[in-house]
């Protein structure tokens, strides 16, 4: 597999790849070492995967060596996990340059951070859970740990896995709550306020404990408002209550949320509210909103700022979100043999729904929750693609498409099988061929799947399949994962694709800066 | 006696007369009134924490008195003594807590009026059990992220057929980094555990399989764990088994006038599953069928329910079944391959509820339930005047029925019950009944009846 597009790609997202594939000749073996002491490390969990759901898995011998075979060429990725060390994963490209392939994979140590949590009696707490947080590259607070944290009946908690760093605890009451209702979330060593938080260093391969966690017993206020319920609208529908959202938000990367339900009148009160920046968002049952894949189908008040008083008197509004239908048709273009198509809306690529075309190329969709998706379109058993699509008179560049009710016009989707083999050659700065990178193509006039992206072999050679069209082009090293959004800020050289022959492309990477 | 008191409380009691002074414009006349009315407004609260099993006094316990948003709290001296003072008098609820006790294992009321202005309470705290221990996998290393659950025997025990124990989860947690796991305020009892490796099991060599306490693959060779009140066991380790599956692949064999350009194609899901309801089974999910052939990875063996659905997925909201069927497999030691699922679009069942000549006819209600990962629990459908019912869009599978006659005819003179059900000549258990598709006959319902004893007359 050279060349990837990203129809196939989110085609295999969508759909299984088809049962026993041909194992192939290839190997790939490789060691597990500890990467502080270089040690070789048993026992590993090393799991091979292609593109594609079939997934391999081994665990590395005593040496730490460990081997797969039958492998076919392409890029491969090695997740390896084992206890005590954090996750690692590599990525291979397998060729017949080399058979079998060497990996080595160093596995770092983790660090922990262990301790306890009591209340102000000095009395452990169970159950208060644990949330560790860094700081982000960008800025932001995300979470350190993967996985729930929580004391248990002597209060004591274990934050394992984690990488070299400096964290902050953000600690819930957990059963302390049930003693005295007053009882808050405190961040460690036993602050109110992100701003009065203790950072915690740890080293890799560390492990630091008796991190102390005191909580405290801080009243805060009551919000109390309602929701303008539309008219007819009942606050209990198919035995779902409505429900009020509260949010933290100024934190950077780290919220959390606390719904109550609305009383049947659409009042709500929001009791021990602490001093800080909120967002409330009504959250109504369906039809009115499909949970969280879709958000709350209401209107927000995106920025309370709470205090040290009483508030009151918040109105919330709410939209008609009823699910709608959607009727669509396909225009096959001269070159390509009509085919059933498979029509998919995504959100954050998963697919909320799906259907296959009737002979007369004619497609419905039913129930849609109103909201932003993303078209694609794929022939079954054929190369057409979705290559453009119009609602109603509206062009949708990158296949996006915001559905609000209730007749949101006709969806026409363009398909075509015509693709042109574009090659090229990636090198280094230093002209030297770059085997395993990527050269990643970006529609400049974006339609349903606006980028495309081909691996070099071992010569540096790759191949691509694109549509006629202008593209920006340019060599990367590693895939982000934003990219098949088309949307990261385009860089390279611009080329035109045309049908038939095209020049072959030249990519050179550029030095990293020292 | 020493007491311990709260420092946040407000008392009213106090409170309310400091404040009235000056509210009142100093009037000494209607302040002498107040504090001259004849009943007191506060009361005393005292009593005593003990231990139920030893009965000895928990010093430094500490206690609550509730009474809807206000709440008083105190610590228990040396002696487990405590002590509220100028309570407002109302309805308290009082608890109390230690660590290593059970939570609210108590909670007493106490009501405190101008008759009764010091009540006297007591309470007893039971020490609670701990189980904890390591889980390791075959080879003996630590296994993070370990899902266990805790579990018993139902109370009462009901009848127990060897081999398909019918245990409850009462709690359930996850091992830390070190393998380790901890259950604690534990009441006294028997405990099974059970351990499942991975709590999302995908199809790839994962061979640990789900474990029971100390090292069985099923409930009938699991042992319990005895903990008595209050102690700790801190060694129940678990070993995972590891063992190797086996694959079941074939096809779905679809209509043969099924169209080919609908969502067939890509809709179709198939599942496996354990015959056998009680045994655990792995995390699974459903796999996709490619090309009407599907595979499914590493089985152990068993007698397994392999299914297959084909969904409309072009309805957001309630994807409907246009096709389904099974398939039973006995696994074994080696790979099934081949197994071929025959998919049938639902179908309707005819029904009649016959009543014995001396019963009068009511209305019943009828629902047949099918033990299927993909179908969901229908709405029962209720018998019309004629005894007829349709059973709609049944999918193949194995079905009970759930009959009841309508909730208003228990008031007439007769009890109901089922006599025997028929489909077509076919007697139906009440174990259940394999539907494959379309049935050639009516179901029919046989329904009897007792006279209800008549109301006694009252002898003067």
């Amino acid at each position: 597999m050279r060349a990837l597009l990203l129809a196939v790609l989110s085609a295999s997202l969508a759909l299984p790849q088809v049962p026993h594939p041909e194992p192939g000749s290839l190997s790939v073996e490789g060691a597990v070492i500890d990467q502080l002491s270089g040690a070789p490390l048993a026992g590993a969990r090393i799991v091979l995967s292609a593109i594609g759901p079939d997934r391999t898995l081994t665990y590395s011998d005593a040496t730490g060596h460990f081997r797969f075979d039958g492998l076919q060429r392409g890029p491969h990725n090695l997740a390896v996990s084992r206890n005590g060390y954090l996750q690692a994963s590599q990525l291979v490209d397998i060729s017949s340059g080399q058979n079998p392939a060497h990996v080595r994979i160093s596995l770092t140590p983790q660090a922990v951070i262990a301790g306890s949590v009591e209340d102000l009696d000095g009395f452990p707490v169970a159950s208060a859970s644990i949330i560790v947080l860094t700081r982000s590259p960008q800025g932001g607070l995300v979470s350190g740990s993967h996985g729930g944290i929580s004391s248990d009946d002597r209060g004591r908690f274990r934050a394992a896995g984690l990488a070299h760093g400096s964290y902050y605890l953000h600690v819930e009451p957990g059963l302390a709550k049930n003693w005295d209702a007053r009882y808050t979330d405190v961040y460690y060593p036993s602050a109110l306020k992100f701003e009065d938080a203790e950072p915690i260093e740890v080293e890799a391969g560390r492990q630091l404990d008796g991190i102390a966690v005191r909580l405290r017993i801080s009243a805060g206020v009551r919000v109390q408002g309602r929701v303008a319920l539309p008219p007819g609208f009942a606050v209990l529908q198919n035995g779902a209550r409505a429900q009020v959202m509260m949010a933290t938000v100024g934190i950077p990367g780290f919220g959390r949320s606390t719904w109550v339900p609305l009383a049947d009148d659409g009042s709500f009160t929001l009791n021990n509210v602490q001093p800080g920046k909120y967002r409330l968002e009504p959250s109504l049952p369906p039809p009115y909103s499909r949970g969280f894949t879709t958000g709350p189908a209401g209107v927000a008040e995106p920025n309370l700022q709470v205090g040290t008083t009483d508030i009151s008197g918040i109105v919330l509004h709410v939209e008609d979100t009823m699910p709608l239908d959607l009727a669509g048709t396909l225009l096959f273009d001269a070159a390509t043999k009509p085919c059933p198509v498979i029509v998919q809306l995504m959100q954050n690529r998963a697919v909320q729904g799906q259907t296959a075309s009737l002979d007369d190329g004619s497609f419905a969709l039913r129930n849609i929750p109103p909201g932003k998706y993303r078209l694609h379109a794929t022939c079954i058993g054929g190369r057409a693609r979705g290559v453009s699509a119009r609602l109603g008179d509206a062009d949708l560049p990158y296949g996006e498409l915001e559905l609000k009710g209730p007749n949101p016009g006709t969806l026409a989707i363009s398909m075509s099988s015509v693709t042109v083999r574009v090659e090229g050659l990636i090198v280094d700065s230093a002209g030297q061929p770059a085997p395993g990178k990527y050269a990643l193509f970006q529609a400049v006039k974006p339609g349903l799947d606006p980028v495309a992206m081909a691996t070099a072999e071992a010569s540096g050679h790759f191949a691509a399949a694109l549509r006629p069209g202008e593209y920006r082009v340019w060599p990367a090293a590693e895939l982000p994962a934003s990219f098949w959004d088309g949307k990261d800020a385009p860089h390279g050289q611009l080329v035109t694709i045309v049908q038939g022959e095209n020049p072959p492309l030249r990519l050179v990477i550029p030095a990293v800066p020292k | 006696m020493p007491t311990c008191r709260s420092g946040d409380f407000a008392r009213p009691g106090r409170s309310v007369r400091k404040i009235l002074l000056p509210l009142l414009g100093l009037s000494t006349a209607i302040y002498a009134q107040i504090v001259t009315l004849p009943s007191p407004q506060t009361g005393t609260v005292d009593g005593d924490v003990t231990d139920t099993v030893l009965h000895d006094p928990i010093s430094g316990a500490r206690v609550k008195l509730q009474a809807g948003e206000r709440v008083l709290f105190t610590r228990c001296d040396a002696t487990g003594r405590f002590q509220f003072q100028e309570v407002p008098l109302g309805d308290y609820a009082v608890s109390a807590d230690q660590p290593g006790y059970l939570a609210a294992s108590q909670l007493v009321r106490a009501r405190l009026s101008a008759d009764r202005t010091r009540i006297e309470v007591h309470l007893s705290l039971r020490p609670a059990a701990v189980i904890a221990g390591k889980v390791t996998d075959s080879a003996g290393v630590p296994m993070e992220g370990v899902a266990i659950d805790l579990l018993t025997l139902p109370m009462p025990p009901s009848r127990t057929v060897p081999g398909t124990r019918h245990l409850v989860a009462v709690a359930s947690a996850s091992t830390n980094d070190l393998g380790e796991y901890r259950f604690a305020r534990l009441s006294p009892g028997s405990y099974y555990l059970i351990a499942h490796p991975r709590p999302h099991f995908d199809d790839t060599d994962e061979t640990e399989r789900i474990t029971y306490y100390p090292r069985a693959l099923h409930a009938a060779s699991a042992k319990p764990v005895a903990v008595a009140v209050g102690q700790e066991l801190p060694n129940i380790d678990i070993q995972l088994i590891r063992q190797a599956g086996v694959r079941i692949s074939g096809r779905v064999v679809q209509p043969a006038d099924a169209p080919r350009s609908r969502p067939f194609l890509v809709n179709t899901d198939v599942f496996a599953r354990l015959q056998d309801a009680s045994q655990p089974d792995d995390a699974r999910l459903p796999v996709s069928v490619v090309n009407g052939a599907f595979e499914l990875q590493n089985f152990l063996p068993g007698q397994y329910v392999v299914e297959a659905v084909t969904r409309d997925q072009a309805d957001f909201g309630h994807p409907r079944i246009l096709l389904a069927g099974y398939r039973t497999v006995e696994v074994g030691e080696k790979d099934i391959d081949g197994v071929e699922i025959a998919m049938k679009p639902p179908f309707d069942i005819q029904g009649a509820v016959v009543f014995d000549e001396h019963c009068p006819a009511v209305p019943v209600s009828i629902r047949a339930e099918v033990s299927s990962r993909f179908a969901t629990m229908p709405p029962p459908v209720t018998s019309a005047a004629s005894g007829e019912f349709t059973l709609p869009s049944l999918i193949p599978g194995r079905y009970k029925l759930a009959i009841r006659p309508q909730p208003a005819v228990t008031t007439a003179n007769f009890q109901y019950s089922v006599a025997s059900a028929k489909l077509g000549e076919r007697e139906i258990s009440q174990n259940g009944f394999e539907l494959t598709g379309q049935p050639a006959g009516v179901l029919h319902i046989f329904m009897a009846c007792s006279a209800k004893p008549a109301p006694r007359e009252v002898v003067r």
